[in-house]
């Protein structure tokens, strides 16, 4: 069933990506290994802090997919309100099996990520500091903070994407 | 990536975005569930509207009792057949490749995805040749007519599976239609008896006769078999006369029961043995695995129930156990997957895929 499906995405992830102009931001996602794991790439969307940066994502997929959420974390340090600086981890309701539809796929997901970098949700931080700054409206700081690691962070044109 | 050669297999509506009618992308999603993104296969209609395959939904609801889509809650007994959609998508399944073929822009090179559907007609006519009408089954009478005639007597003769019931006087006595009709295959359903009829046929004439007569023992549609087969209109022309079984369910000599849940807490691993054993399946493994078997085997069973055209239960079996030795080999292959266990779960998926049709 998973694997069925797997092979599904996989397909339409080769015709959609990086070619349909739908999803700007996604500059690739494959699987790896086996099709439980995959990897993207995403840049961060215009108009905000993260615009002209690139992150790593790693996605692992349960046996159980897709009654189960995918568990994504990023691949290299962002800051971001809603991201463990540390681990990676993302604080985002649609990865929990609570709030997961299977109805949902892993392009789904990833844009759901991209729409994270630019909403940030200060009331569930996992990065207290940065959400901290937001919380009290300080503009500049936050889009400081968040270009300061940006730069020290994310993935260089010269790093190639990950793959 | 050397184990995706055969990706083309694999079909998805985007197939039609870069045909002459790309909307035709909408249809094909529509067919599809939102669950497995495969054609429905028994769709089960829920309480709140969406539908989604019996054994995909079945499978979500075990762990999770509310609706993939809109989240309201949803249990199993809130679960309807919904069997024109099934035969429909059995229709649409057979025709894709065709409908593809015919859509798709001719400069580009064919490069139609396999459609693993083995319902596809082959050499099927091209749908604006003239049907031949089936004279055999008229008298001499029928060259006095003209093609719109004859091509009403055809879907008639054919919608009576070919019986010699059709009342052909009832025929004659229709008026001619307008010279420029054109082969319609709208239909409407009578005010008056709600049964369908073509709609030139019910405006025409049927409505007359049935308020004419107080119970109508109508010529057209006696019995539901009209109408299922009008629904293959488009396919009529084709010489395939196996298409027609799609439309009427096959009545199957067991009527089968449903599975009803465990519950496993008060249930000793010998009880559970002893039912999978009275369903002819392995009792090996741990008592998890037992669990899950079960479960499994209760959701295809189920699902098998609610489809028009019921498997054999030993098809279930082997599904069964090659879900099992696929979970297995996820359990034991995560860390790293080498090339030949990698291209061993593409064999599965597809012989999986293969046994689903």
């Amino acid at each position: 069933m998973a694997t069925k499906r797997l092979m599904k995405e996989f397909s339409l992830v080769q015709k959609s990506i990086p070619s349909d102009s739908e999803y700007p931001n996604i500059l690739t996602l494959q699987p790896q290994d086996t099709l439980f794991q995959w990897k993207g790439t995403i840049s961060g969307p215009k108009d905000t802090p993260f615009e002209g940066y690139k992150w790593g994502l790693i996605i692992d997929i349960p046996h159980t997919y897709p009654s189960s959420p995918p568990s994504v974390k990023f691949a290299n340090k962002i800051c971001h309100p809603n991201v463990n600086f540390q681990t990676g981890e993302i604080c985002l309701n649609i990865l929990n099996q609570e709030h997961w539809s299977p109805a949902w796929n892993l392009i789904n997901v990833i844009v759901a990520i991209l729409q994270l970098l630019g909403n940030p949700e200060p009331l569930s931080p996992l990065n207290i500091d940065v959400s901290n700054l937001l919380k009290l409206g300080d503009m500049s700081a936050y889009d400081g903070l968040i270009k300061y690691y940006a730069v020290r962070y994310g993935l260089k044109d010269e790093d190639g994407i990950l793959d | 990536m050397n184990g995706y050669t055969d990706i083309n297999s694999i079909t998805d509506p985007t197939d039609f975005k870069s045909t002459r009618v790309p909307k035709l992308f909408e249809v094909d999603s529509l067919l599809r569930c939102h669950i497995c993104k495969e054609f429905l296969s028994s769709p089960m209609l829920t309480h709140c509207g969406h539908t989604f395959c019996s054994g995909c939904i079945r499978r979500y609801l075990l762990n999770t009792p509310k609706c993939p889509i809109c989240s309201k809650e949803l249990r199993e007994s809130n679960l309807c057949r919904n069997v024109v959609l099934e035969q429909l998508v059995i229709s649409y399944k057979g025709l894709r490749k065709e409908l593809l073929e015919k859509v798709q822009i001719q400069e580009e090179p064919k490069n139609v995805p396999q459609v693993t559907e083995s319902l596809v007609i082959e050499n099927a006519p091209v749908a604006s040749t003239t049907p031949k009408p089936e004279v055999i089954y008229l008298d001499e009478e029928d060259s006095a007519f003209d093609d719109s005639i004859d091509e009403d007597l055809t879907i008639l003769l054919e919608s009576k599976k070919r019986k010699q019931t059709v009342s052909i006087d009832s025929i004659l006595k229709r008026p001619k239609p307008p010279l420029q009709r054109k082969i319609t295959t709208e239909s409407g359903t009578c005010p008056i008896c709600s049964k369908v009829f073509p709609i030139e046929i019910l405006m025409g004439r049927h409505i007359d006769e049935c308020l004419a007569v107080p119970k109508p023992s109508s010529n057209y549609a006696s019995n539901s078999t009209y109408t299922n087969s009008h629904t293959s209109l488009g396919k009529a022309k084709s010489p395939s006369t196996e298409d027609q079984s799609y439309y009427q369910p096959k009545e199957s000599n067991t009527v089968q029961q449903k599975l009803t849940k465990l519950d496993y807490s008060s249930l000793s691993t010998t009880q559970l043995k002893s039912k999978l054993s009275k369903l002819e399946l392995p009792t090996n493994g741990t008592r998890n695995e037992l669990e899950t078997r079960y479960n499994e085997f209760l959701i295809l069973w189920n699902a098998n129930c609610d489809s028009v055209q019921p498997k054999n239960p030993k098809l279930l079996r082997s599904q069964l156990a090659k879900w099992e030795s696929a979970i297995k080999v996820k359990a034991n292959g995560t860390e790293k997957l080498g090339k030949a266990g990698w291209s061993d779960l593409i064999r599965q998926a597809r012989s999986t895929m293969k046994s689903k049709d």
